[in-house]
């Protein structure tokens, strides 16, 4: 009884994405003081689903800053928080990257 | 049976080492400009071997590679990504660093702009004061 106890809770551990990791977070330079009220917040997000380590490429990167200057396409993007961190899975995990800015003129 | 599952490992390890498989190291962002008509790129690598690496010197051009493509304006919207690239179990790998980015015009021009207080020299300073 105990045994399978434990393996269930093993498998369970296993199959579903129950860690996750935050390699960096790194921010640019606030918006000006002046434009504080104006701006509005935008934000971007990629991910990249990686099977046993098999990745080529890290393109999920650019995506994510061509979405977020898609988002304001006439104004300045400042203050932007760049997170890139990875939710692990059973032989896998997905890398994610996610940017939060402000969209200011 | 023991024969098939050495095939097996054989197979996997080789898919394993013959594919080049990426993965992000790093990221950063600077504040994105307004105008975005002109991209400037920089790339740099260096490859590595079973983990021999005196210096990562490869990374110090990149700053003038870009400032080259825009003598004249502000270089800002920087996405960096630093990339490793494992070309066989880990033996030989490759760093790669990418930084893309945007040539905004200044206030007028680079050249009329005001310089920073960097570009001075204390020395000449305190001598011209002296004579006055």
């Amino acid at each position: 009884m105990k045994t399978s106890v434990l393996r269930l809770a093993t498998a369970t551990l296993l199959l579903t994405s129950c860690t996750h990791s935050v390699h960096l977070v790194n921010f640019s330079d606030d918006i000006p003081l002046s434009k504080k009220s104006s701006a509005r917040p935008v934000q971007s997000k990629a991910e990249q689903f990686v099977v046993l380590g098999f990745a080529t490429d890290t393109n999920y990167v650019n995506q994510a800053y061509q979405n977020l200057q898609s988002q304001c396409p006439q104004g300045q993007i400042g203050g932007i928080a760049t997170k890139y961190y990875t939710d692990h899975g059973f032989f896998s995990w997905t890398n994610v990257i996610a940017m939060e800015g402000f969209c200011y003129n | 049976m023991k024969k098939d599952l050495y095939s097996w490992i054989l197979v996997l390890t080789s898919i394993l080492g013959l594919n080049a498989c990426t993965s992000l190291a790093t990221v950063s962002l600077t504040t994105i400009p307004a105008q975005r008509n002109s991209v400037v790129k920089a790339e740099a690598s260096k490859t590595i071997f079973l983990g021999f690496n005196f210096d990562n010197d490869f990374v110090n051009d990149m700053e003038n590679q870009l400032k080259r493509q825009c003598p004249n304006g502000i270089i800002s919207g920087i996405l960096t990504k630093d990339e490793v690239i494992d070309y066989f179990l880990f033996i030989v790998w490759q760093h790669r660093v990418t930084a893309t980015g945007y040539c905004t015009k200044a206030n007028g021009t680079a050249d009329q702009a005001p310089r920073l207080k960097t570009d001075r020299n204390p020395a000449q300073e305190s001598d011209s004061g002296a004579e006055q």
